[in-house]
């Protein structure tokens, strides 16, 4: 059985000589232009949708826009929704989330659950369910100001951080990893699929997801 | 078989054209069928998505409020659009438009309905290399029209694909690809250019649009993109960037009053945004709000550390023409007042 196994680079393609005219086709130009098409198909269908999400800001003073000075979010609790409309090869969408969260002392949690259009809950419940992070267990850290030359910078606002969901669903045991990846059943691959982050004392900013290739095919 | 695709679609075996193997036809079948599907779903996928947390909220005639730049997509001349969105007192309605094309698609979400997604096509047509410019507009004279979320992206196309070439790709039908029907060199060379059409297709990193035209009615909107990092750069994913391949920046901005702004890209680890690939755009002291690209090849040489690192990220900022100056310390991307209206990055990753 042959697998594939993703590149770094481009798969290098056969010489134009090798199906010039009148030649013969050889074995080798076939494995070639099947490599290649394997290769360009596990890396372009998969999808890879970014999301902004846009917040009233109170300043156009330049010397504080790359500071957002916005209200603090411990006070809101928001859902915010992005729509992904997947591969029929997904199996698992990976997200990378940038957000504020509101003070030290304040609770702060994302739910991330993944919904096809008319409502219905997709995620595996076998695997966990939705995916939470939470204060109560440090992995929805606060963000930092650094300068450019990594100095950490005292600063009373709310700066931004990243928390991902990680590209392992399982751990070696079997159960489930926090956070981890959400599960696209089979069914549902290549429908439009909509993931809901309900946020408490948490701004949400911007979001990337990514189909997951995985680290071998079988075929 | 006539152009189509299986759902799911097989995988041609290489091995099964390794020295001393027969290359049978249900392989010759697989890479036909392969190729097929990849034409249909190849990067065919969002080309931008966005929200407001507040609403994009207008209580009076057609304004145009946002707008974004999309690559082209061979064989694929309709975009699929939604929102999110919903109206008060009276029916709103909320326009896209194809500067390519001319064609419109409008939705009037029900009134006083909760939020609700609305979806649809636009007919964009057949795009050049420099894509197109979806705009959006909003009605809501006599009450109120809010859209909180926007999506706009390539479908794939359903099996079986239309016959005929597509810029460099050839369908692969009964006549190509039929069983008994030998490889012929003319089939190779048609399948060895339908794989460099596929590699040259953009695949859209980001997206994002300001606000105009409605801070009479919504004082938080704003026509210029809020230049925080987070906005216009986005973590790299493996293999998002390569050595050797060109990106585009497309940026939508105005200069402002004092002094000449750049658009520039960025490349780095989270706050240290400083790898410059030499990639700017430049609008002069108080010029008019105007579309400008720019290009960059990763060095073929670049050291792969630098992108594989955890939070590196890629994007553009707003900067003065020095890269610093008074709004400013040297690299601080994001402080500056130059006006960024919209903007996109492609790349044929």
């Amino acid at each position: 059985m042959a697998t594939i196994r993703p590149g770094r680079r481009y798969p290098l393609l056969p010489d134009d000589d090798a199906v010039g005219r009148l030649q013969v086709v050889r074995q080798e130009t076939l494995a070639g232009l099947s490599e290649a098409y394997n290769e360009l198909r596990n890396r372009g269908v998969r999808r890879w949708v970014s999301k902004a999400w846009h917040h009233d800001h109170d300043t156009t003073d330049p010397v504080h826009l790359g500071n957002p000075e916005i209200d603090d979010p411990a006070g809101i609790s928001r859902t915010y929704r992005l729509e992904v409309p997947t591969s029929l090869d997904v199996t698992e969408l990976v997200a990378v989330a940038q957000y504020q969260r509101g003070g030290y002392k304040t609770s702060a949690s994302m739910t991330a659950t993944l919904k096809d259009l008319s409502g219905t809950v997709l995620d595996d419940p076998g695997g966990g369910g939705a995916v939470v992070w939470d204060s109560a267990v440090a992995d929805l850290p606060h963000g930092e100001y650094r300068t450019s030359e990594g100095t950490l910078l005292a600063y009373a606002g709310w700066p931004i951080a990243i928390v991902s969901t990680g590209v392992q669903v399982q751990t070696p045991s079997g159960s489930p990893m926090r956070p981890r990846p959400l599960v696209v059943p089979a069914l549902n691959a290549g429908d439009v699929l909509v993931i809901e982050f309900a946020c408490v004392a948490v701004r949400l900013l911007h979001v990337d997801v990514f189909e997951l290739e995985p680290e071998e095919i079988a075929i | 078989m006539s152009n189509t695709y299986p759902t799911p679609c097989p995988w041609p075996n290489p091995d099964d054209a390794a020295p001393g193997a027969r290359w049978k036809t249900e392989q010759q079948l697989a890479l036909a069928q392969n190729a097929n599907y990849l034409h249909s779903d190849y990067h065919a996928q969002t080309v931008f998505q966005q929200g407001w947390a507040l609403g994009a909220r207008w209580d009076d005639s057609y304004v145009d409020v946002a707008r974004w730049r999309i690559p082209p997509l061979t064989g694929h001349t309709s975009l699929e659009l939604a929102i999110w969105a919903r109206s008060t007192t009276t029916p709103g309605a909320v326009r896209f438009t194809s500067a390519n094309t001319g064609a419109t698609r409008t939705f009037a979400p029900s009134v006083a309905g909760s939020l609700t997604r609305y979806s649809g096509n636009l007919n964009v047509g057949t795009l050049g290399s420099t894509g197109d410019v979806i705009t959006m507009a909003l009605q809501g004279t006599g009450g109120e029209i809010r859209v909180d979320d926007v999506h706009g992206y390539y479908p794939f196309i359903s099996s079986p694909i239309p016959s005929g070439k597509v810029g460099d790709f050839y369908p692969q039908g009964a006549s190509r690809a039929g069983a008994d029907l030998p490889l012929s060199s003319r089939r190779g060379r048609q399948l060895l250019a339908g794989a460099r059409d596929l590699r040259a297709r953009p695949r859209c990193f980001f997206n994002v649009s300001g606000l105009s035209n409605i801070t009479s009615y919504a004082p938080d909107a704003s026509d210029v993109l809020p230049p925080y990092q987070q906005v216009t750069c986005v973590p790299v994913w493996q293999g998002a960037l390569r050595q050797g391949v060109t990106y585009t920046i497309h940026a939508y901005a105005r200069g402002v009053a004092t002094y000449a702004s750049r658009v520039r890209l960025v490349v780095g680890a989270w706050g240290q945004l400083d790898q410059d690939f030499g990639a700017y755009m430049e609008w002069s002291a108080g010029a008019a709000a105007s579309w400008k690209s720019a290009t960059f090849t990763l060095p073929e040489d670049l050291d792969l550390g630098l992108l594989d690192r955890p939070g590196c990220y890629v994007g553009v900022v707003p900067s003065d023409a020095n890269f610093g100056g008074a709004a400013g310390g040297p690299r601080s991307p994001g402080r500056s007042s130059a006006e960024l209206l919209s903007c996109a990055m492609w790349g044929a990753v």
